[in-house]
């Protein structure tokens, strides 16, 4: 891979394309708590920037290395590997997870007959030269990507409050249960759809430039927190100007919304645009998850030829699993949501990076323990 | 060379991508601009589509029909959308479609589970209009040709926004905001009717616009109201009017009120503001609604408008009383029949949600019948035509 860096900018329109990617399945969280869904989003904000917050002390406490370094400082050669080889494997999941919420999207809103593996191997392509080429291309693509959506979204909101009368009464009634029934989406939001899943983008980390990486985690909280609040407009604006009961048949609440927008019998169908733009925005995730998946198999060993046959063949092999084992999407929702994100990406995203930072704080006290000796004895 | 490659490779998914294995030119498609669903007399569901005879379209003579309406029953929509192409040979093409329209029969049995067929389509634009056909079949409702507009569904679709816009009596209502009424607690859903006046016959015959004594014809009717999702009653055109008072829904409606000398003065209503306030006190309930409109004379029967303030203050006061009454009136039938189609029941949920979760089994039946109404109607004539 080219040594390549990115800029604290080009990291902030990465986190916002790779976090927006989520909106293709927020709409499965959306059933149980209806009108009051834009609380669960609000809170997962700051708690989002804690967690990465927290992840930021892997590096912090290795005096910012790239990640591989950083992991074999604070867990020895020995463990790193496993932990590298297991993430690997997570990283792979992720990637595959959301090719499959991709191709649902498409098929139910744009091309309802293109073949699936048409449409897999598209974004593998993508995603294996982003692989072989380096973060950068991504990044900078992140930026042009940002631009559309940025502007997209102004217009849209400018257009739809044109034509539509908001009803904030159907923000009503305010946390009827009580504060306890959004712990929980709260913290799942957080880790999870649509927040988090963060640890790829701290393994992407080790490419900001050198002089910016001190600056760069304030960039990440500002970007999670500018997507946080985007997310947070667009649940408001779904409850506002569709009512819950509208906003709960899709799994991706955004799209509906731009519906509504219908001028003139012209200016209209911008849900179709908007899923466009959505597409533009899981390329971004999904280059960033097949770097991090490179960036942990160069971890258990770094391939210095063949890069392309060795992707290559991974893509084939995920493709094809994806085409045999990923039909029923019904069904795959359902895994995610009992099984993988209680349990497995809680585990990849909170308690094993909260173990890894709890360590790299002992080692910290141990080498400068260290180094205190070391100049006693002189 | 490489990068050649690469780049002719990307370009090659781009031409399969692109839909170009799929596409659909438009003379393949039959756009339609109506559906209609009926009950057949076995029970099962009848569908009716309007569909738009390209060959008709532009400057053609006018005794080409311009549509054709195709039926097919089924268990689901689905079942008789996919026989409705035993008849035709060209794909349905849904996005341009514009009204919905439901016969009383099948509205009587319940209209949710088709109601949710559209709005989880993603073919369609989701801004058609939902009405009632109401006595007749859904299916006639889009077979009576017009003289106004080529297309009976557009015809019908201008009818229901004039109605709505400058009389008052009807609702335009699209799928979402149905399928929020239906789902949604303490709100019973209320929808606009069509009907058929004249002989169906006559009304389907392209003869029927070459007359100037039209035989047959639709006309928006009034509200209709429901409970769950089926049809209980209709309102009549002053229950319909008092309902869309109180929503704050009237734009530019007329009031016709009666002087003290027993002839008719026209007022023309510009503004109507609604405020409603409720007042809970255990179980009792109050509602408090306050409307305040901003009107003109533009007729009076005697032959002579004045622009003395006794005249004026008389006016007035007579146009407040004569919308309180309309206000009571649907107040009094809604309470009768049982059904909040105002949303109190929804207000209180969102504003008193522990009393809601008390009383929501009991809301309707014996709740909602006891509510209180009290209206304040305040208003200002600022125009008297000469």
């Amino acid at each position: 891979m080219e040594k390549t860096y990115i800029s604290r900018r080009q990291l902030f329109t990465l986190i916002y394309a790779y976090i927006l990617s989520n909106e293709l399945t927020r709409g499965i969280y959306l059933y149980h708590y209806r009108q009051s869904t834009w609380i669960p989003v609000l809170l997962a904000i700051p708690l989002s920037c804690f967690l990465f917050f927290v992840y930021s002390f892997i590096y912090k406490n290795t005096d910012y290395p790239d990640f591989k370094t950083a992991m074999e400082r604070i867990l020895g050669k020995f463990f790193s590997k496993i932990l590298f080889f297991i993430y690997f494997f997570y990283f792979l999941l992720l990637f595959a997870l959301k090719l499959r919420d991709l191709v649902e999207l498409v098929s139910i809103y744009t091309m309802q007959h293109s073949p699936f593996w048409m449409l897999y191997a598209f974004y593998l392509l993508v995603a294996i030269y982003c692989a072989v080429k380096g973060i950068e291309v991504i990044a900078r693509y992140s930026g042009l990507v940002f631009a559309i959506t940025f502007f997209s979204f102004v217009l849209f909101f400018v257009l739809l409050a044109i034509v539509n009368e908001p009803e904030f009464q159907n923000l009503l009634p305010f946390m009827p249960h009580g504060f306890l029934e959004f712990v929980n989406p709260t913290l799942r939001m957080a880790y999870s759809v649509p927040l988090g899943e963060l640890f790829p983008i701290l393994v992407i980390f080790q490419y900001v430039r050198p002089e910016q990486k001190k600056q760069a985690f304030k960039t990440s909280y500002f970007g999670i927190a500018a997507i946080g609040v985007t997310l947070l407009i667009i649940s408001i604006a779904n409850i506002v100007y569709l009512e819950a009961e509208a906003l709960i048949l899709g799994y991706a609440p955004i799209v509906r919304l731009w519906r509504r927008i219908d001028i003139e019998d012209f200016i209209q169908r911008l849900d179709l645009v908007m899923v466009n733009i959505l597409l533009l925005n899981v390329m971004v995730k999904s280059g960033v998850l097949f770097v991090a998946v490179k960036a942990m198999a160069d971890g258990i060993k770094e391939i210095k030829k063949g890069q392309i046959i060795f992707y290559g063949l991974l893509s084939i092999g995920l493709m094809a699993l994806l085409l045999f084992l990923a039909r029923d999407y019904p069904k795959i929702l359902n895994i995610r949501f009992r099984i993988l994100i209680p349990y497995l990406i809680s585990a990849f995203e909170v308690f094993i990076p909260i173990l890894v930072v709890i360590i790299s704080f002992f080692r910290k006290k141990q080498a400068a323990g260290a180094e205190k000796q070391v100049e006693y004895n002189i | 060379m490489k990068k050649g490659i690469l780049i002719s490779i990307i370009l090659l998914f781009f031409l399969i991508l692109s839909g170009c294995t799929q596409k659909k030119e438009v003379e393949d498609l039959m756009i339609t601009t109506a559906i209609a669903l009926d009950l057949t007399e076995e029970g099962s569901l009848e569908l009716s589509v309007q569909l738009l005879n390209s060959n008709s379209a532009g400057n053609r003579p006018q005794d080409v029909t311009p549509i054709v309406v195709v039926s097919e029953t089924g268990r689901t929509i689905q079942e008789a959308l996919r026989k409705v192409n035993t008849i035709i040979t060209k794909k349905l093409f849904f996005s341009h479609f514009v009204i919905l329209v439901i016969g009383e029969e099948l509205a009587r049995k319940g209209i949710l589970p088709f109601v949710a067929f559209f709005a989880i389509n993603q073919e369609t634009l989701h801004r058609f209009d939902i009405l009632i056909a109401r006595g007749c079949k859904g299916k006639d409702v889009l077979k009576i040709v017009s003289v106004a507009a080529n297309i009976p569904a557009m015809a019908v679709e201008g009818k229901l926004v004039a109605t709505t816009k400058l009389y008052g009596i009807s609702k335009i209502y699209t799928n979402d905001e149905v399928m929020s009424d239906l789902r949604s607690e303490g709100i019973s859903l209320t929808l606009g009717s069509i009907e058929i006046i004249g002989d169906l016959e006559e009304g389907s015959d392209l003869d029927n616009r070459k007359t100037i004594d039209v035989r047959a014809y639709t006309k928006v009717s009034t509200l209709g109201v429901f409970k769950q999702d089926r049809i209980i009653a209709w309102l009549d055109e002053e229950e319909s009017l008092g309902f869309t008072y109180l929503m704050g829904k009237i734009k530019n409606s007329y009031i016709i009120v009666t002087k003290g000398d027993g002839t008719f003065v026209s007022v023309q209503l510009k503004t109507c503001k609604v405020k409603t306030k409720l007042e809970t006190e255990g179980e009792k309930i109050k509602v408090k609604v306050s409307i305040n409109f901003q009107g003109e004379v533009v007729e009076d029967l005697s032959g002579e408008t004045s622009y003395d303030v006794v005249y004026v203050e008389d006016i007035r006061q007579r146009t407040e009383y004569e919308i309180k009454r309309l206000c009571e009136k649907v107040f009094s039938k809604a309470q009768e029949l049982k059904a909040d189609i105002f949303g109190y029941g929804r207000m209180i949920y969102r504003h008193k949600f522990k009393l809601w979760e008390e009383i929501k089994d009991r809301y309707e039946d014996e709740i909602f019948p006891e509510i209180e109404a009290e209206f304040t109607i305040k208003g200002n004539i600022i125009r008297v035509k000469p």
